[in-house]
C-alpha cells in the first residue's frame, strides 16, 4: 500500500522528460538528397501540413511545404533545416528517400546511416534513385491533386504490384547492402520535362556494391530479373510481337499475364574451372489480350508457347548480360555459391569473377488460361 | 475510559445479558417493561383479564399487527373461560420468565401477555412486515430469464432463494449484529457442497463485527473483506435471486440482511463480476461472444485514454501514416497538454453521470441537453478538446458501462486516471508498469482464501470454460474451483440420449 | 520451516522458471552469440539449452537431499554455522549482482530505444518499486503473476514470426561452418541468458510434491526456453545478413522496426513492452531470492523488509555504471561468477552431502 502511494506521488512529481508532442511536430513525408557540384550535399523535404479551409466545419486541405538545406552530412542538413522551421523537424514518419543520380554514384550507406541509427526513424520508407536531380521531384510539391510524396510512394507501391521493382524498404535493403554475395537493385524513377510534368518508373538501377553502376534495367528486363529471382508481385505482364505477318498492327501482339513462376539457379563448374550458372525459368501464363483468338487449338497454343519462350529467353539473356556488365549480382548467385558450394566460393574473388562467369537463362512459357473467350 | 464503559453498559443491552427474572406481580413486570422502553408513546398496554385473573398485553403498535392481536389474542381470551393460553391462542408463541428477553421481543414487534400471579410471560408472534412488491432490480436487468428481484424483507428473499434450491442441505444461519440496530443477517450455503473452512471463516468474521449499527450490506462488506484498500470489490453484490442461487450451487456463501435487497456473495472472483445471468439464457456461442466483449471492455476502459495520451505525446511514430495527419490536424489548436485534456473530459463525464443519478426526475432531461453540449461539437469548436479525444472518452465511457456489476464499472473509471498519469509521464513504459502493478495487485488479492484472479492466476485451463467464454452447459462437468467446493462433479452425461440414439 | 500454505503446483513452478530465465538477455542473444559462433549461433543456443539442463538435474539432485529446506537453511547444516552462513552470504551477493545486472542491461536498452531525457534514477525507481511490490509477497503470489504473464511470450513469438516475410535461409548455410570449438564457445555466451534456473536451490521445498515433479517441471521449462531462444536466434540469423548482424546489438527489436501495418507502426515498441514484463519477472525473482536469503541469514521476521534491503542494494550499481564498456565488463564478470554459483558450488555441496551422508533430517516427508 505504502509503495503504491510512493509510486503515485513519484509519478505526479515527475516531469514529462521525454515528452514530444505531436502538436508541435512537423512531419516530413519525403526526402530528396542530391550531390552539389562543390561536393556538399543538398537536401530538400516535403512537410505535410494542413490548411484550414475556414469555418472549421468545412474540413481541411492537406498541403506540402517545401524546405531545403545544404550540409556536409545528412544529420547536418537536418539541423540546418530544423533551424529554418517552426516546430520540430520530425523524420519518423518519412515514407520516401529519393537519391539524385549523381549522389548515387557514391557509396549510399553513409546517406542511409542516419535512418538506421535513430530508433525513432521509420525503416518502412522506400528508397529510389532519380534520373537527374531528386530535388526536382520534391520541388513539384504536388502532382495534380496528389501531394508529391504520396504520389511517388503509391507509384512505387504499384510498381511493386506490377513486378517492376522488388518489395523493398530501408530495412530490407540493409541485409543486401552488407551481403558480399548479393547486390541491390533500386527503383529508378524520372521526371519528364514535357508540358505536363509526370513522374514515372524507368526500371531498376543496378547497384555495384554500395554504389550505382550506371546501368539500369528497363521495365521488361526488371520484370524478368524479378521473376528469375522468384520475386513476382501481384501482376507480371508482357506484351510481345508474335505474329509479324498480321496486317492489323494490334493483332500482331499478344499480352500475357504470368500466373506462376519457377526459377532455380543451376550452378556448375566447367572442366576449365569456370563457373557456369544457368537459370531455367518456367512461366505459367494467361493470355489476356490476343485478338486473333483460337487459343483452344492445341497447335496454336504450342506454337505460341514456343514463340514466346524464344522471345523471352532472348530478353532474359540480355538482362543477365546487362547485370554482368554492371557487375551487379542482384540474383544472389554469390550467396547461393556461399551456401551450397562453399569450396567454390572460397576459390573465387566474386567482385572480379562475376562478370566473367558463364551466365545464361532459358525461359519456358506455357499458356494455361485465356480468359472467358477462346 | 470509565465513562465510556458506563455509557455503553446502559446502551448496549443484548438478549444474552444477565437475565432479570420476572416477578409474580403484574404491575412490577409491566412497570419494568414500560420503564425499559422509556414510556415510548407507541407502546400500547391493555388490560385483558382472563380466567378471572388480571392480565395485560403489551405491544408496539408500529410493528405489530393490531388486527391479529384483536382476532387471535383478545377475542379468544375474552370469550373462552377456564382454559389455558396454550389452548386459546391460535398463533405461535413462546414462554419466558426473563424480562430482558421479553423486552427485546417487544421491540421486535411481538405482543407480550403478562398475568398476575404468574412469572411466565407469553411472547406471541404478532410482527407484521411491511413489504413492497417484488420487482426486477433496476441495476441488474436481463433480457431473458427470471425478472424477480430481492425486496427489503429477509423472509421473502429467503423464500425466493429456497424455491430455486429445494434441497435439505440448503442451510440458513442467522446472526444478529449491530448492538444498537440489532440487525438480522443470515448466511446461506449448501451444506457439504460449500467448503467447511469457508463457512467457518465467514462466520468467524461476522462474529467479530462489534459495530453498534449495521445500516447497509456495505457495512458488512467492509467489515469482512480481505483487503479494504483495494479498488476491487471482493464480495459480489447482487439483487437477483437467480444469481445468488447459481453462486450457492458453485459452493459459495450468501449473506442476506434484513431491510436491504442487496445480497453479498463470498468469495467473489474478478471474473464472477463479469458474469451475467443473461449469458446462460442465450446460446453458448452468443454468450461466449458477449463475455469476450465484456472483457475487452475492461481493457478498453482502462487503457484507451492512456494509450491515446502516450501516442500523441510520446510515440506518434506508432500511428499509421494514413491516420497521423488527421490526428494532428485536430490537435493543432488545442492549448492544453493531452493529460489535462483527457482529465477534463473524463471529469466532465463523471459529473454528468453523477448529476444524472441525483437529478429529480422532472428535470432530468435537461442533463441530456447540457451533456450533449459539453461532450460534443461545441467543446471541439471552442478548441478546448480535440475531436479524437471526444471519441476516446466516449468509447471509454461506453466500455465502463458494459460491466454487469455496477461496483466494477465505477472501479474501471477510477482506474483510468492513474493509467493516464502514467502514460503522460512515461509513455508506453509507464502504461506497461501501471499494467503490471494492476496485474500484481490482482494476483495478490484473495477473497476468503480463494485467489481473486482465478482462473488466470493461478492458471487453471478447466475453469476458463465459464469465465472468458461460456461453453455449453453439458460441457461444464465440474464446478469452478475458485470457491474450492467440496464436490467437484456437477453434471454427467446430460446428453446421454444422443449416444442412445446412435445405438438404435 | 516453509509455510505449508506457500506451495506452488508443478505447472506454476515450470512457468516460474520460464519467466526467471527469459529476461533481459533475449534481445541481444542473437548478437552476442553470433559474435562468437557466427552463422552457427543457433546451434550454440540449442547446445547451451542442453548443457543447462544438465545443470538443472544436478541442482535438483542436490535439492532432493534436503526436500524441505532451502539452500540458505541447509548450508549451515552441512558446514556448520560459520562456513555455511558465509556461503549463504555469497549467494545473497550473487543474487543481488545478477539483479543489478538485469537492471543495468534493462536501462541500457530503454535509454537506447525509448528514453533520452528521463533521469536514470526515475526509470530505475519505477522498476524497483514495482518489483518490490510483488517480491515481498509469498511465493505462490509471485508464481501466479509469473504464470499469467507467460501468455505474453506467445505474443513475443508471434511478433518474431512476423519477420518471416523477409528471410533468406541461405544466410545460415552451410551448417557447421564455424567449427565445433566456436559453437561450444558460443554456447558459453548463450548460457548466461538461461540464468534463472538456480532459483530451484531456494524454492524447491515450496514445489508441491517436489521430489517427483520438480525435475519434470524444470526440464519442460528449460526445453521451452531453449526452443524459444533457438527460434529467436535462428530467425535473426536468417533475417539479417552476416555482416549486418554485427552492427545491431538488439536484432529482435531492429527487425520489427521496419514492419508497418495498417493499424500500428513500430511493432518494436510493443515487443519492447512485452520484454519489459519479462525483465521485471526475472528481476523480481532475483530480489525475492536475495530477500529470502537475507531473511534467513539475519532471521528477520518480515520478508518485505528483507526484499526491500535486497532491492535497495541492487538499485545503486546501475546508477554508477554508465557506458557500454563498463556495462560489458560488469556483464562479463557476473556471467563468469554465475558458473561458480549455478554449478560449481551445488556440485561441491552434492559431493559433500553424498560423501558424509548428510541429508535432511525429516526423510519421512
Amino acid at each position: 500500500m505504502k509503495i503504491t502511494c510512493i509510486v503515485l506521488v513519484l509519478l505526479l512529481l515527475a516531469g514529462c522528460w521525454d515528452q514530444r508532442l505531436l502538436k508541435n511536430a512537423r512531419l516530413i513525408y519525403s526526402v530528396a538528397i542530391d550531390l552539389k557540384d562543390d561536393g556538399k550535399l543538398f537536401s530538400s523535404v516535403t512537410i505535410r501540413s494542413v490548411q484550414e479551409s475556414g469555418g472549421g466545419q468545412g474540413g481541411s486541405v492537406p498541403v506540402n511545404d517545401y524546405l531545403s538545406a545544404t550540409g556536409n552530412t545528412p544529420r547536418q542538413m537536418r539541423q540546418n533545416m530544423d533551424s529554418k522551421l517552426s516546430g520540430e523537424f520530425e523524420a519518423s514518419k518519412n515514407r520516401m528517400i529519393l537519391l539524385g543520380e549523381k549522389l548515387s554514384y557514391q557509396d549510399i550507406y553513409p546517406i542511409l546511416d542516419i535512418f538506421y541509427r535513430d530508433p525513432k526513424s521509420s525503416l518502412g520508407a522506400s528508397v529510389a534513385i532519380v534520373d537527374g536531380k531528386a530535388d526536382e521531384i520534391t520541388r513539384m510539391k504536388q502532382k495534380d491533386e496528389v501531394l508529391i510524396g504520396e504520389y511517388v510512394f503509391t507509384l512505387l507501391k504499384s510498381g511493386e504490384r506490377d513486378t517492376y521493382i522488388p518489395k523493398q524498404n530501408v530495412q530490407t535493403i540493409c541485409p543486401i547492402l552488407f551481403d558480399p554475395g548479393r547486390d541491390l537493385a533500386l527503383p529508378y524513377i524520372y521526371k519528364s520535362h514535357s508540358e505536363i510534368p509526370t513522374v514515372g518508373i524507368k526500371g531498376l538501377a543496378l547497384m555495384e556494391n554500395h554504389q550505382y553502376s550506371g546501368v539500369y534495367l528497363n521495365k521488361t528486363e526488371s520484370s524478368l530479373m524479378l521473376l528469375m529471382s522468384n520475386q513476382k508481385g501481384k501482376i507480371a505482364r508482357f506484351t510481345k510481337k508474335v505474329k509479324p505477318s498480321e496486317k492489323n498492327r494490334i493483332s500482331q501482339y499478344i499480352t500475357i499475364d504470368v500466373l506462376d513462376e519457377k526459377a532455380k539457379l543451376q550452378i556448375q563448374k566447367t572442366a576449365s574451372g569456370k563457373i557456369r550458372v544457368h537459370v531455367p525459368l518456367q512461366l505459367k501464363v494467361e493470355a489476356i489480350e490476343y485478338p486473333i483468338d483460337h487459343l483452344i487449338d492445341k497447335k496454336t497454343v504450342l506454337a505460341l508457347n514456343k514463340k514466346l519462350s524464344g522471345i523471352l529467353t532472348k530478353d532474359a539473356n540480355r538482362t543477365l548480360n546487362k547485370m554482368q556488365k554492371a557487375n551487379s549480382d542482384t540474383l544472389g548467385i554469390g550467396r547461393e555459391l556461399m551456401a551450397y558450394h562453399p569450396d567454390l566460393w572460397n576459390k573465387t574473388d566474386w567482385e572480379k569473377d562475376y562478370p566473367e562467369i558463364d551466365l545464361s537463362a532459358k525461359v519456358t512459357v506455357n499458356i494455361v488460361d485465356h480468359g472467358i473467350i477462346n | 475510559m470509565k465513562s465510556r464503559k458506563k455509557w455503553s453498559q446502559h446502551l448496549y443491552k443484548t438478549p444474552q445479558d444477565r437475565p432479570i427474572s420476572a416477578t409474580s406481580s403484574l404491575s412490577d413486570n409491566v412497570d419494568y417493561l414500560q420503564r425499559s422502553c422509556f414510556y415510548t408513546d407507541d407502546l400500547i398496554t391493555r388490560n385483558l383479564p382472563y380466567n378471572n385473573n388480571k392480565a395485560m398485553i403489551l405491544y408496539l403498535v408500529s410493528l405489530s399487527d393490531v388486527e391479529k392481536i384483536q382476532k387471535a389474542i383478545v377475542e379468544p381470551l375474552l370469550l373462552l373461560k377456564n382454559c389455558s393460553v396454550e389452548e386459546a391462542v391460535p398463533v405461535n408463541f413462546k414462554k419466558t420468565n426473563n424480562l430482558v428477553e421479553a423486552e427485546f421481543a417487544l421491540n421486535a414487534g411481538q405482543c407480550l401477555l403478562v398475568s398476575e400471579g404468574s412469572e411466565t410471560i407469553y411472547i406471541i408472534d404478532t410482527y407484521i412486515p411491511v413489504k413492497r412488491a417484488i420487482e426486477e432490480p433496476g441495476n441488474e436487468q436481463v433480457i431473458r430469464g427470471s425478472h424477480e428481484g430481492f425486496v427489503e424483507h429477509m423472509q421473502t428473499n429467503l423464500h425466493m432463494i429456497r424455491k430455486r434450491i429445494n434441497h435439505p442441505n440448503f442451510t440458513v444461519r442467522q446472526f444478529i449484529v449491530g448492538r444498537l440496530t440489532n440487525t438480522k443477517i443470515s448466511v446461506l450455503y449448501i451444506n457439504k457442497l460449500a467448503k467447511d473452512e469457508l463457512i467457518e471463516e465467514i462466520e468467524r468474521r461476522i462474529r467479530s463485527i462489534s459495530s453498534d449499527s449495521i445500516q447497509t450490506p456495505g457495512f458488512i462488506e467492509e467489515f469482512i473483506e480481505d483487503t479494504p484498500f483495494s479498488p476491487f470489490p471482493q464480495v459480489l453484490n447482487t439483487e437477483r435471486p437467480d444469481r445468488v442461487a447459481a453462486n450457492l450451487l458453485d459452493g459459495k456463501a450468501a449473506i442476506l440482511m434484513e431491510g436491504s435487497p442487496t445480497v453479498l456473495i463470498a468469495p467473489a472472483t474478478f471474473f464472477s463480476l463479469y458474469q451475467s445471468p443473461d449469458d446462460y439464457n442465450t446460446r453458448s456461442l452468443v454468450g461466449s461472444f458477449f463475455r469476450l466483449i465484456r472483457l475487452a471492455s475492461f481493457i478498453i476502459a482502462i487503457l484507451v485514454p492512456a494509450f491515446y495520451i502516450s501516442l500523441i505525446s510520446f510515440h506518434y511514430e506508432v500511428i499509421p501514416i494514413d491516420m497521423i495527419f488527421s490526428v494532428k490536424s485536430g490537435l493543432t489548436n488545442v492549448p492544453f497538454p493531452p493529460l489535462i485534456e483527457a482529465a477534463f473530459m473524463q471529469i466532465t463525464l463523471e459529473l454528468l453521470k453523477e448529476a444524472g443519478i441525483r437529478l429529480p426526475r422532472p428535470i432530468a432531461p435537461t442533463i441530456g441537453i447540457v451533456g450533449g453540449l459539453v461532450i460534443g461539437n461545441a467543446v471541439v469548436q471552442a478548441n478546448l478538446v480535440s475531436n479524437i479525444m471526444i471519441v476516446v472518452v466516449a468509447i471509454t465511457a461506453i466500455s465502463s458501462f458494459v460491466v454487469p456489476s455496477n461496483e466494477m464499472s465505477t472501479v474501471l473509471r477510477i482506474l483510468g486516471f492513474p493509467f493516464m498519469i502514467a502514460a503522460a509521464t512515461f509513455g508506453f513504459i509507464g502504461i506497461v508498469f501501471a499494467l503490471m502493478l494492476l496485474l500484481m495487485h490482482l494476483c495478490k488479492l484473495e477473497s476468503f482464501g480463494s485467489p481473486y484472479f482465478a482462473p488466470f492466476a493461478p492458471i487453471n485451463w478447466k475453469d476458463i470454460k465459464d469465465t472468458i467464454i461460456r461453453v455449453p452447459r453439458w460441457k461444464m462437468n465440474t464446478r469452478p474451483k475458485d470457491a474450492h467446493p467440496s464436490i467437484e462433479k456437477n453434471e454427467y452425461y446430460s446428453r446421454e440420449w444422443k449416444n442412445n440414439d446412435k445405438q438404435k | 520451516m516453509i509455510n505449508k500454505n506457500d506451495t506452488i503446483t508443478p505447472l506454476q513452478s515450470s512457468l516460474l522458471i520460464v519467466q526467471s530465465q527469459v529476461g533481459v538477455g533475449i534481445l541481444s542473444l542473437p548478437y552476442s552469440v553470433h559474435a562468437i559462433a557466427k552463422q552457427d549461433a543457433w546451434l550454440s543456443t540449442f547446445l547451451a539449452g542442453f548443457i543447462v539442463n544438465g545443470f538443472i538435474w544436478l541442482i535438483i539432485l542436490l535439492a532432493k537431499r534436503f526436500p524441505s529446506q532451502s539452500l540458505f537453511q541447509y548450508t549451515p547444516q552441512l558446514f556448520g554455522k560459520w562456513v555455511g552462513n558465509s556461503l549463504s552470504l555469497m549467494y545473497i551477493i550473487y543474487f543481488i549482482l545478477v539483479g543489478s545486472l538485469i537492471l543495468t542491461l534493462y536501462l541500457n536498452v530503454i535509454y537506447k530505444w525509448v528514453f533520452d531525457e528521463t533521469p536514470i534514477w526515475a526509470t530505475l525507481l519505477l522498476m524497483v518499486l514495482i518489483s518490490i511490490y510483488l517480491a515481498k509477497e509469498p511465493l505462490r503470489v509471485i508464481a501466479r503473476f509469473h504464470g499469467f504473464v507467460t501468455v505474453l511470450i506467445l505474443g513475443l513469438i508471434g511478433m518474431v514470426a512476423y519477420s518471416y516475410i523477409t528471410i533468406d535461409i541461405r544466410y545460415i548455410l552451410p551448417v557447421g561452418q564455424s567449427g565445433i570449438l566456436n559453437i561450444f564457445k558460443g554456447s558459453k555466451e548463450a548460457a548466461i541468458s538461461f540464468l534463472g534456473y538456480e532459483l530451484l536451490l531456494v524454492v524447491f521445498p515450496c514445489i508441491l510434491n517436489g521430489r517427483k515433479s520438480a525435475l519434470k517441471a524444470a526440464t519442460y521449462a528449460n526445453l521451452f526456453v531453449t526452443l524459444l531462444y533457438g527460434f529467436v536466434v535462428f530467425t535473426s540469423l536468417i533475417v539479417f545478413s552476416p555482416i549486418e548482424i554485427e552492427l545491431v546489438p538488439e536484432p529482435i527489436l531492429y527487425m520489427l522496426k521496419a514492419f508497418s501495418s495498417r493499424v500500428v507502426d513500430r511493432i518494436d515498441l510493443l515487443l519492447l513492452s512485452i520484454w519489459m514484463v519479462c525483465v521485471t519477472t526475472s528481476y523480481v525473482t532475483y530480489i525475492y531470492l536475495g530477500g529470502k536469503g537475507i531473511q534467513t541469514l539475519f532471521s528477520l521476521k518480515k520478508q518485505s523488509t528483507a526484499v526491500i534491503i535486497a532491492a535497495f542494494l541492487t538499485y545503486w550499481i546501475p546508477l554508477f555504471l554508465q557506458g557500454e564498456v563498463k556495462i560489458a565488463a560488469f556483464s562479463k564478470y557476473v556471467s563468469n561468477i554465475s558458473y561458480i554459483f549455478t554449478i560449481g558450488i551445488p556440485v561441491l555441496l552434492l559431493l559433500i552431502s553424498l560423501v558424509f551422508h548428510r541429508k535432511s533430517k525429516e526423510q519421512s516427508l
